[in-house]
């Protein structure tokens, strides 16, 4: 089916919204700097041209078509935010966040122009409750600036699918994956509270943040550990909210329904033991119904699905080298006699333990098309537990009629850095005797932690930088479904390699056997008209044909997603024009 | 020398490419120790906008040479391009993310250039370094002997020798103690060594403010000068002066330099089984300078000035939560400290606040850019906190005084 969403269209509604003229944009900077500190209010297009572009390239359809903001605003407090979205009410221009701005498919990239809350300075952990088991950030907290505070004290975050530099604010409202989906939940099931802004400049808190003590603007300084004004009595409230819950409202609206400013998630104790098993397939479908059992059954926190065989090792290596790991996977022969010459040429590692494990990781996945690795966490009688109930799926015929290569040797010392005897030097080792150069050592003592939170979709970018993906959401018992109407676009747009898995992609569990996330990723050249064209008609494709049988997909391309839902799904998309209305939000969706 | 077309084009790509990770405004995440001290993008913690980061001026740079705007529209370009302390801190973090062509400090530095040639920069301050590098050959505009030192050192007046001491501009004129230390250690060594009055510049202030005129001729009367002496290795203790020589001077030549380099720390690291040190007692910290750290890649000069200082009795080294690769800069570097005075010294004090967080009681570098940032960006702390100001020394000057026993 055609999709209803072109660039020419997209260039249509881009019209509607030029730019701002100087005279407005300069009453419109005087009346913010009536409450905003001047010095974080400004119009000068050196500082709005940074806002125009994201991790998937230009904010626009074309190439080159940069959508800027017309006014920058860096608020210090919800005070700051609130006043702004007033102004913006009052001349009836759109208000777009950003956070840590590393976003994808335009979503942070001002299509409207308008102003730009750039939340840079809101970048405070208000609170570490350790009695109710919450914190509350603002923000431009990062996950990897929270968990460096919450670790040292026991505890970490549900770790994210995106990057360890995204937003833990955004992520939770954008309804992002987590690796500890299975068990605990995707991103709003994170959220205990939030400080919300609406469209009309009122400020409303939810949840466990419903009694906050704190004045919306009111500038704190940082504090570690609890908050002085919440110090006495029970904490925070465990409800998720008193009345009707409008913790929701926000979710994946960018904005539009509301700014958060202050959020409240929940975070756990760290576990004990930890261990990834990695297992290679031929086949597809073999690989897709064993995850889903392994996550119906609750094994584990979650499972991801690559490409082939060697894009895991290469997420360590630079791309000239992901090239030769490529080629040396490919050919059984040649891994298996460059491997063992790694053994002569390393004479004292070859009778040790590590060494062996890395060896018979890296044969025991190559020349598969798809891996899967499953995340085991927990005591450490529960992980070997898991362990042992994951094999047993494997083994079973129902799932699977190929027996899956057992990569789990390599992935110990590659990236898992709470593995008490992992050895990443091992992993260096075999490497070098592969003949690869442009590898490092520290690349793979940090990969270790680094992959705790994630670098999978920055990684897959590096290569050419210009990136589009679609993200549904949907059952783990049909991911093969899903798969397959993606492989069949990709297929009859003339990309080679399709059938031989020289593709890659990523699912991630969503929340038990109930929810999915997939990533669909296409690479384009980021000076290419054509081949973004080409990427965008793909993904639009596949997004109206899932969006119809009803998959969900929470971000798009551009404005694509208003455009999408409001032909596919009317009378949602209606309500949620009129729950805006309500609210008085400057743009409407789409645009 | 002026900025190639083929340079532009390079930016222009880089621009393209950068994948807005945001990776380059924080230290890297598995290296990250606590909120409080986990940026390490000083123009970005001192500004907060997106321009003032590395993804920002990438966008910058990909407005200005796709002609988006008029340059002279915009009242704070020159703020934002000039501001980059080119410390390199974002180039690190990008390179685990983007090991291809994105490397923001020199997107910087090409963009400053381009700028220079427009008439839209450098900062009135920062035109000085060019115009006193003409007329004295040297940024400070120093007209007396550039070595006045040696007569104090008492080095054996020679042509040739081992070694060539380089001493770079900041400590021939500024630092004349670290220059006197390294002298007098290699003395100590009984080191075959000379210093030359006719050294010049060596390029650094132009190429990292973007003013490319002067340089060609700088480069060529220092090699023709190294080449005359017919050392085979040149010594630094500068480490801004050796990451020039080191890395720049190769490239802009297009070919190797006829020459060793060697940096006081390296050479001391190689000696330092011979050293006799009495003991001194203090809680230090070492502070990486960019220029002899991420600059440097894939050479970094991270372990042997903490192999030095370790050999040291009664000196205890406090690890920082920024070290190495993740080190805050000292907020002095890239012109900074003489374009925008105010904001150097802010971001010396927050990494001298780090020092004192820590509990060590003085900083030990090895660059004499990052001595004059840090102490006073020390001065600035002590008056914020009401403590006692903590000490800044150079590396060479703890050592002499270990050796001295003083």
């Amino acid at each position: 089916m055609q999709s209803p969403v072109n660039p020419e269209e997209m260039e249509k509604i881009f019209q509607k919204f030029p730019a701002m003229d100087a005279k407005t944009a300069e009453k419109m900077v005087r009346d913010l700097q009536d409450v905003i500190n001047p010095r974080q209010v400004s119009k000068d297009w050196a500082v709005r041209v940074p806002y125009s572009r994201d991790q998937t390239g230009g904010g626009g359809s074309k190439v080159n078509d940069f959508r800027v903001p017309d006014i920058v605003v860096m608020p210090d407090s919800a005070g700051d935010v609130s006043h702004t979205c007033q102004i913006a009410l009052k001349y009836g221009v759109p208000v777009l966040p950003v956070s840590t701005g590393a976003n994808v498919c335009g979503m942070a990239v001002p299509l409207a122009r308008g102003i730009m809350i750039d939340f840079k300075r809101m970048n405070r952990i208000l609170e570490i409750d350790e009695d109710g088991l919450t914190c509350t950030v603002e923000p431009y907290v990062t996950y990897a600036r929270l968990q460096a505070e919450l670790e040292p004290k026991g505890y970490r975050v549900n770790v994210p699918g995106a990057p360890n530099s995204a937003s833990v604010l955004a992520n939770c409202f954008f309804v992002g994956d987590k690796y500890f989906s299975s068990k605990f939940g995707y991103g709003p099931m994170e959220i205990m509270g939030a400080e919300i802004v609406l469209p009309n400049g009122k400020v409303i808190r939810t949840g466990a943040l419903a009694t906050d003590p704190i004045e919306p603007d009111q500038v704190l300084e940082y504090v570690a550990g609890r908050h002085p004004a919440s110090q006495q009595g029970p904490g925070r409230v465990c409800v998720q909210a008193f009345g009707p819950d409008m913790t929701g409202l926000p979710y994946q609206s960018v904005g539009r329904n509301g700014i958060v400013t202050k959020i409240c998630i929940k975070i756990y104790p760290l576990t004990k033991s930890s261990r990834i098993l990695i297992y290679g397939f031929k086949n597809l479908k073999n690989l897709t119904r064993c995850l889903a059992e392994i996550c119906s059954r609750e094994v584990g926190y979650g499972g991801i699905v690559n490409g082939p065989c060697y894009s895991i090792p290469a997420l360590t290596n630079s791309n000239v080298d992901a090239e030769k790991l490529m080629k040396i996977f490919k050919n059984p022969l040649k891994a298996f006699l460059k491997t063992f010459f790694a053994f002569l040429k390393n004479p004292t590692l070859p009778f040790r333990k590590p060494f062996r494990e890395v060896v018979s990781g890296m044969l025991g996945i190559r020349g598969r098309n798809f891996t899967m690795e499953v995340f085991l966490f927990g005591t450490p009688r529960r992980v070997d537990l898991d362990t042992k109930r994951t094999k047993e799926i494997l083994a079973n015929k129902e799932f699977t009629e190929e027996k899956p290569g057992d990569g789990t040797g390599m992935a110990k010392h590659m990236f898992w850095a709470y593995e008490k005897d992992a050895k990443p030097e091992y992993i260096y080792k075999v490497f070098q005797s592969l003949g690869l150069k442009d590898f490092r050592l520290d690349w793979l003592m940090r990969m270790g932690k680094m992959w705790d939170y994630n670098e999978v979709p920055a990684r897959i970018m590096r290569k050419a930088a210009g990136f589009l993906l679609q993200s549904p959401r949907m059952p783990f018992g049909k991911m093969h479904w899903v798969f397959e109407i993606f492989l069949d676009v990709l297929r009859k747009a003339g990309y080679p390699g399709i059938d031989e898995g020289n593709w890659s992609t990523y699912i991630n569990s969503g929340s038990g056997a109930h929810y999915a996330c997939l990533e669909m990723d296409i690479i384009y050249d980021p000076k290419s008209q054509e081949e973004k064209n080409r990427a965008i008609q793909i993904l639009m494709n596949v997004t109206t044909q899932l969006t119809q049988k009803g998959i969900y997909f929470p971000h798009n391309i551009g404005l694509a997603r208003d455009l999408i839902e409001q032909m596919t799904v009317p009378k949602i998309w209606e309500l949620t024009k009129e729950i805006r209305e309500a609210f008085q939000a400057t743009v409407l969706g789409p645009l | 020398m002026t900025i190639q077309e083929k340079d532009i084009e390079a930016i222009k790509n880089a621009a393209l490419s950068c994948i807005k990770c945001a990776f380059c405004r924080q230290t890297l995440p598995s290296l990250t120790k606590s909120n409080r001290f986990a940026d390490n993008c000083p123009s970005g913690l001192y500004f907060n906008y997106e321009a003032y980061y590395a993804s920002g001026r990438n966008e910058i740079a990909r407005a200005i040479l796709l002609n988006e705007y008029p340059l002279q529209d915009s009242k704070q370009l020159q703020e934002i391009i000039y501001s980059c302390t080119t410390c390199g801190a974002c180039e690190v973090n990008c390179r685990y993310i983007s090991d291809t062509n994105v490397l923001p400090v020199r997107t910087t530095e090409k963009i400053r250039a381009f700028l220079a040639q427009k008439g839209m920069g450098p900062l009135p301050n920062q035109q000085k370094f060019a115009e006193y590098i003409k007329t004295n050959n040297n940024p400070y505009g120093e007209s007396a002997s550039r070595n006045s030192w040696v007569k104090d050192a008492a080095i054996p007046d020679k042509q040739q020798a081992k070694y060539l001491y380089f001493v770079g501009c900041t400590t021939g004129y500024r630092l004349k103690n670290v220059a006197l230390a390294t002298a007098n250690i290699l003395k100590f060594l009984k080191e075959d060594f000379i210093v030359s009055s006719q050294e010049i510049c060596c390029g650094s202030p132009l190429l990292r403010t973007g003013q490319l005129e002067d340089l060609g001729r700088l480069i060529q009367h220092n090699i023709d000068l190294i080449k005359q002496t017919r050392c085979k290795t040149v010594l630094f203790s500068c480490a801004g002066c050796y990451r020039t020589v080191k890395k720049d001077w190769p490239e802009i030549l297009g070919k190797p330099l006829p020459f060793k380099t060697l940096h006081i720390a390296e050479y001391l690291a190689q000696k330092v089984k011979k050293l006799k040190f009495n003991p001194i007692s203090k809680k230090v910290a070492y502070h990486d300078p960019c220029h002899l750290g991420r600059h440097l890649f894939p050479n970094q000069v991270y372990d042997q000035p903490r192999l030095i200082i370790d050999r040291i009795p009664g000196v205890e080294r406090i690890v920082l939560e920024r070290e190495k690769d993740s080190t805050l800069c000292c907020g002095a570097g890239g012109g900074v400290k003489s374009g925008m005075p105010e904001y150097s010294e802010y971001i010396a004090s927050l990494r001298v606040e780090e020092v004192r967080a820590k509990g060590a009681d003085t900083i030990i570098t090895a660059c004499p850019f990052c001595i004059r940032g840090l102490r006073d960006g020390a001065k600035l702390e002590a008056k914020n906190s009401g403590l006692k100001e903590i000490e800044v020394i150079e590396l060479t000057e703890l050592v002499f005084q270990a050796l001295e026993g003083k």
